[in-house]
């Protein structure tokens, strides 16, 4: 399918995203588990982990509501701790913008449910190589979703014969999943004042930015930073 | 005490609308700005800058092994090698709190 100014969709696109994503794919499925093992702990339900990894599919702000997780369900926390570590999500679909805003009808829509940092790593540094296909967002965004619950049930289901997962570092698959995935997004020495900033910026006191809101003020600023450079002449 | 499962999927539906509405709330909000230079390198460094702030927030929170995982993640990343830094760092905060 083609859209306005050439923008296609295209089962070899989402071929390509999916055979970009296959690193990505096993750091998701590592993540999945330590949420599964992480769920069961705090007595979730099987089918409670499970709709949850499928509908939020947000491992962070899956991992910040689970210390809330005790009847009764403390609803209006657990929404604002969600929304405040997701919030970051709204600056991703944004960096996408000019992708996906070729496209009109449902695709845009459908695709900003995938939104996610390793996607979206995956997905811009094909862009910044001329890929114009969405498939490749989208094909990596299902991929991931796939191992992601199948990791979630995995780690679900062995949770018991674990023990304590902090004795297998499964606590820091977050971080880690993170910092590689940030690495694969650096381009270059252009980055480093962006970077810097935002990287700065998290260090400003709780009393001024509350630390939910910690990453968001920080990418932000980082970006601003980072605009002002390119701009400047 | 375990949440019933009314309550529970409530929760969960309500996590899944929130973040759907922020994940689609920034597509609607980047449609409307104009696309001037200044925008346009804004939203280019924004996914980065996301990144970067979510690795240097948790890392001001973590313990040694932690610190250690992330430095061997980070280098063997660098070399092209996402997946087996990922399982390297872990291996190296397994092994650390072992000790």
């Amino acid at each position: 399918m083609t859209f306005a100014g050439g923008a296609e969709f295209s089962i070899a696109g989402l071929r390509r995203g999916a055979l970009a994503s296959i690193p990505l794919a096993i750091a998701s499925a590592v993540l999945g588990a330590g949420f599964g093992v992480a769920a069961r702990q705090v007595s979730l339900s099987a089918w409670a982990t499970l709709l949850m990894s499928g509908s939020v599919f947000a491992g962070a702000a899956q991992f910040a509501v689970l210390p809330l997780w005790s009847a009764p369900l403390p609803l209006a926390p657990i929404w604002f701790s969600t929304l405040a570590v997701n919030a970051r999500f709204s600056l991703l679909s944004a960096s996408l913008t000019p992708w996906l805003k070729r496209y009109r009808g449902a695709t845009p829509w459908a695709a900003a449910a995938l939104v996610g940092e390793g996607q979206w790593a995956v997905a811009t540094t094909a862009y910044a190589k001329g890929e114009r296909d969405l498939g490749v967002f989208v094909g990596s965004g299902l991929v991931v979703w796939t191992v992601w619950m199948a990791g979630t049930l995995g780690g679900f289901l062995a949770a018991p014969s674990l023990g304590d997962p902090r004795r297998f570092g499964l606590d820091l698959v977050l971080v880690l999943f993170f910092t590689a995935t940030m690495t694969s997004a650096w381009r270059g020495p252009r980055d480093l004042a962006p970077w810097g900033a935002a990287a700065l910026a998290t260090r400003i006191p709780a009393s001024i930015v509350a630390p939910e809101w910690q990453v968001l003020v920080a990418a932000l600023i980082g970006a601003a930073v980072g605009a002002w450079r390119d701009t400047r002449r | 005490m375990t949440p019933d499962a009314r309550s529970t999927a409530v929760a969960i539906g309500g996590m899944a609308l929130v973040t759907y509405l922020v994940r689609s709330g920034g597509m609607v909000v980047a449609q409307v700005l104009p696309g001037t230079p200044g925008v346009t390198a804004f939203l280019r460094h924004l996914g980065g800058s996301v990144i970067v702030a979510l690795v240097t927030a948790t890392l001001a929170r973590a313990d040694l092994p932690g610190l250690a995982a992330t430095v061997v993640t980070l280098l063997l990343a660098a070399r092209g090698r996402p997946t087996s830094a990922l399982v390297a760092g872990m291996t190296v905060a397994a092994l650390l709190r072992a000790l």
